[in-house]
């Protein structure tokens, strides 16, 4: 394929780079910015700078073209910007012409439609917004010249003076990261219940499962089965109240900031007028930041979003970790669980059915724990009135967001849904385990609890028929103190040792 | 969907509908259905499918060579992999890159392959001549594949990471030489300090990005351990006999370099530590480019307000709202790039961390990260150097007579004659506002030759020239 390298920007390069883009013939316009003047291929939308910033930034395999959502909250920003520019041309000094402010928003309402795909080529690496809101700029700007004099250029609208009045990319592009970040949280709150539901449904199924619980991979001693699902429910549930409680501070704006907070190059009235437009056009009640300055400097609500992105990413995986070691095996295992099969594991050895969905939260989880890294040290980049303009940590986080939404579905129905329980393996590792002789222990002293746990494990016994055999434990309380369903209930083991301790001492 | 219809493959989970076209089968279509969770697929990764192609080429060689294989059937595999390594069939790898990676790429490989070769033979698709698992996969597991994939990608792409390290270096040298006689001032906590040249200061960025360059040299010769012939867990059972003995001559005849079998293939299915050293060698050369992206952007602030004291060429206009600004936008990239590829090292480390027993982590971040690791410097180093570093020009005004200015230029007067003196005079320049060789004039504290010489930017940048000074001076030297 030809390439755009920088060195090669001479008209020949550029038409073999597009023809063989377009499998077509080309045909060539001439535009012009502050640095000179390129050709590009007339049917392209956009402009000069979008062509420079080609091959300049081409560091990753990613462009603004794979991110739809993000190139359509652009538009419905400088869709507002349109119509509080028209407006402010009510206080007769400035603003913009009604039909200009028409042929613009019409022009955003394409591309919010999707009609422009592929028309923002721009490179993700580029380091802050100025080349993408110039991409948009240049799009809007030749359409909306279009649809008012049936060509593209810039002698009606122009992309700086008209499609950008009263903005500028350090105003317009942290707005549009605030209404991607509010609905991509949306979103992801629309897949969380599905999750919960899913768990706790098994939580319920499983209520009545005993199994042994585990510390640092060694028996420990009896719960449910349930009772374990029930963590996993708790930090999805708090996960999800502290997505809700952090995606208003999303619904705040830049507009009115310009390039550094002092709002210069505003045209009078159009504050005033932007953000009830704003709301309007995006469907979210959408307010200015309180600060600008504050705003333009930090970036302390993305690096908290990240957090809390990874402490989901971080429960979920903590599942699936949990999920791949109880279903080892078929055969030389834990085999406490059993997981649907997705697919053949093994290219190799027939009939092996790996943990598929898990291992794919896992490198899901790793993925979101590395942008939220990215989302850290991008705090480091910004110098005094302009923070981390790094667009790379904020798609990191859009990454991070729409892998998350994307996988939680996958996992419930595909995996966690179809779960079942091995009860019977589970009850017998819940009997056998040596640890309860714990209440052994408690009730007749440490030393009978460590005489029933040793024979119980030299002799491969468990700890009641131990105990039973060497008549270290009255018959008439084995089977209360033994009793599994007992010892998983908190409140029911402190009534069964009440009885116990009664017992004792009636005997005494 | 195919215009062309469908047709109905199985696997041993059931039966599923393609479409006709595409020549992976079932386990392709059924994991590119289950594990798609993002839309990056390893069809954007042609290099390392490419690789897979390259190994199932010389395992049907081997497999050939020891009579395990029909040589018609060998043959035909040998050609659909030669498409495969050519490209032909990029689209057939749908395959979303996390969990993509171990058994349904290296199944997607052998259903692609199988499917073509088995056209090159028959006419049709199908499994009646070549069987994806029981003739492309012969002798294999996804367990050696995959590491052995990653093997043959990271020293070839590792390759590109070093033509671009070339231009890099080249643009770095040219500088050096070209600014040694412009004296600047140096600093230390963004402090003034004393002089250096700006040859000197891309001096030590060369030196730094040499090193790296013979480090990541270095490293590159370590990959080339093949874990072919361990199968599933390293003991390789399902291998056929004479397999092991031939498998790393016929992979060095398909690589076009030497490669031996792993000493111990069991360490080779399980550890990731090669590949978090390699990384950890990209992520030093990544941090050293962002550092010298850091300092252009500080030399080139202003134009007017800032240390001013060289020019970057403009690669666009900078802004959307304030006209005829240009802004470092190519350093800025790179310090992104230094972020990212940080990142990706601590996603690398992470998954590092995971799979247990026989087998190594899942090579979601593993590839993810390297890959994109290897695109920010390979592409980004050859963008910085010709867009930015060759350009670069001086700005007079912001280096010599700031450097002049420096109240920290006393420190050779102190070597000399005392501390005490050292700090009168630069007490005297701050003060007043002059340089510290009019304030020494002034209080004739040195006469007119020892101040010319005391003072001189460019014996003050030069090692032995000062050594020479303290010669000239040693009558005179009151310490």
């Amino acid at each position: 394929m030809p390439s755009l390298e920088p060195s090669k920007r001479n008209k020949d390069d550029v038409v073999a780079f597009f023809t063989h883009l377009y499998c077509r013939e080309i045909f060539m316009r001439i535009e012009k910015d502050a640095l000179g003047t390129l050709e590009l291929p007339d049917e392209t939308y956009y402009g000069i700078q979008t062509l420079r910033s080609l091959g300049n930034f081409d560091i990753t395999m990613r462009t603004f073209n794979d991110f739809p959502q993000v190139v359509r909250a652009i538009a419905e920003v400088k869709k507002a910007c349109a119509l509080a520019n028209r407006d402010a041309a009510a206080t007769g000094v400035g603003g913009l012409d009604a039909d200009v402010s028409e042929a613009i928003c019409t022009a955003c309402d394409e591309i919010i439609a999707g009609k422009f795909e592929g028309q923002f080529p721009v490179n993700l690496s580029r380091g802050s917004g100025t080349s993408i809101n110039m991409n948009l700029n240049e799009v809007i700007g030749n359409r909306a010249n279009e649809i008012l004099t049936g060509h593209k250029g810039m002698d009606k609208v122009h992309p700086n003076t008209h499609v950008n009045m009263s903005q500028s990319s350090n105003d317009i592009f942290p707005t549009a990261e605030h209404i991607v970040f509010y609905r991509e949280i949306g979103a992801l709150l629309d897949a969380l219940p599905e999750l919960i539901e899913t768990t706790r449904a098994k939580q319920q199924e499983f209520s009545k499962v005993v199994r042994l619980g585990r510390t640092a991979l060694q028996d420990a001693v009896p719960m449910t089965m349930g009772q374990m699902f029930s963590g996993y429910v708790a930090v999805f549930e708090r996960c999800k109240a502290r997505l809700e409680h952090i995606r208003p501070e999303f619904a705040t704006g830049m507009l009115g900031a310009t390039a550094i907070g002092t709002g210069m190059g505003l045209q009078p009235g159009f504050f005033d007028a932007v953000y009830p437009h704003l709301s309007n056009v995006t469907g979210i009640e959408m307010k200015p930041e309180e600060n600008f300055f504050d705003g333009m400097q930090n970036v302390d609500t993305p690096i908290i979003l990240s957090a809390i992105l990874k402490t989901l990413a971080a429960g979920l995986g903590k599942m699936a970790q949990d999920f791949r070691l109880l279903s080892s095996g078929p055969r030389a295992g834990f085999r406490e669980l059993v997981l649907p099969a997705t697919q053949p594991g093994s290219s190799i050895m027939p009939g092996k059915i790996n943990p598929f969905m898990p291992d794919l939260v896992l490198q899901v989880m790793q993925q979101v724990a590395a942008n939220d890294w990215a989302a850290t040290t991008s705090s480091m980049n910004g110098e005094t009135d302009i923070a981390a303009s790094g667009v790379m940590h904020f798609m990191g986080l859009v990454e991070s967001l729409m892998i998350l939404t994307a996988v939680i579905p996958q996992f419930s129905r595909k995996c966690l849904a179809g779960v079942k329980v091995n009860a019977e393996v589970c009850r017998d590792y819940a009997e056998r385990s040596t640890s309860l002789a714990t209440l052994i222990a408690t009730l007749y002293g440490y030393e009978v609890g460590r005489q029933v746990a040793t024979i119980a494990y030299e002799e491969g016994i468990t700890c009641k028929e131990a105990a039973l055999r060497e008549k270290l434990v009255p018959e008439e309380d084995a089977e209360e103190l033994f009793d599994l369903e007992t010892l998983t209930d908190l409140r029911a083991t402190e009534a069964m040792m009440l009885r116990l301790l009664k017992r004792k001492e009636n005997r005494a | 969907m195919s215009s062309k219809g469908t047709r109905i493959v199985s696997d041993s989970l059931g039966t599923m509908e393609i479409p006709e076209d595409v020549y992976y089968g079932a386990q392709t279509a059924r994991a590119a259905s289950c594990l798609d969770v993002y839309n990056i697929t390893y069809t954007q990764y042609p290099s390392y499918v490419a690789a897979h192609g390259k190994i199932k080429k010389a395992c049907a060689l081997a497999n050939k060579d020891i009579g395990a294989l029909d040589p018609a059937k060998a043959d035909a595999i040998c050609i659909a992999c030669d498409e495969v390594i050519a490209g032909k069939f990029a689209a057939d790898f749908p395959l979303c890159v996390f969990r993509g990676a171990g058994t349904p790429l290296n199944m997607a490989a052998n259903e692609v392959i199988a499917n073509r070769a088995n056209e090159i033979l028959t006419g049709h698709k199908g499994q009646d001549q070549v069987h994806p698992n029981t003739h492309v996969n012969m002798c294999q597991s996804s367990n050696d594949v995959s590491p052995t994939a990653k093997m043959i990608v990271v020293y070839e792409e590792l390759g590109r990471v070093l033509e671009s390290l070339d231009i890099f270096e080249a643009s770095l040298a040219a500088k050096a030489e070209e600014f040694k006689d412009v004296v600047k001032m140096g600093r230390t906590c963004l402090q003034d300090a004393i002089p250096v040249t700006l040859g000197q200061e891309f001096g030590g960025w060369l030196a730094m990005i040499r090193r790296n360059k013979a480090r990541i040299i270095e490293e590159r010769k370590r990959w080339n351990k093949s874990q072919l012939g361990a199968t599933a867990i390293g003991t390789g059972m399902g291998c056929m006999p004479g397999f092991r003995d031939r498998i790393a001559a016929r992979l060095s005849e398909v690589c076009g370099r030497e490669i031996v079998t792993d000493d111990n293939l069991f360490d080779g299915l399980q550890s990731a530590d090669a590949l978090v050293l390699m990384h950890a060698h990209l992520q030093a050369l990544g941090i050293g480019v962002g550092r010298i992206a850091h300092e252009l952007k500080l030399m080139t602030s202003g134009p007017r307000a800032g240390f001013g004291e060289i020019v970057l060429p403009a690669c666009q206009p900078g802004s959307s709202i304030m006209p005829g600004k240009v802004n470092p936008v190519i350093p800025d990239m790179m310090e992104q790039a230094q972020q990212k590829i940080c990142a990706n090292h601590a996603g690398i480390a992470l998954a590092a961390c995971t799979g247990e027993f026989e087998l190594g982590p899942s090579s979601a971040l593993l590839v993810r990260g390297f890959f994109d690791t290897v695109d920010l410097l390979a592409k980004g180093m050859k963008i910085f150097a010709e867009r930015c570093i060759d350009g670069i020009t001086v700005r007079p005004e912001g280096c010599g007579d700031v450097a002049a200015s420096s109240t920290a230029l006393s420190t050779m007067v102190s070597a000399l004659f005392g501390y005490e003196v050292g700090t009168r005079i630069a007490h005297i320049a701050y003060d007043e506002g002059i340089t510290c060789k009019e304030a020494a004039l002034r209080e004739k504290l040195l006469t007119q030759e020892q101040a010319d010489d005391l003072f001189d930017l460019h014996t003050l940048t030069d090692c032995a020239k000062m050594e020479e000074l303290y010669i000239k001076y040693k009558d005179v030297r009151s310490v």
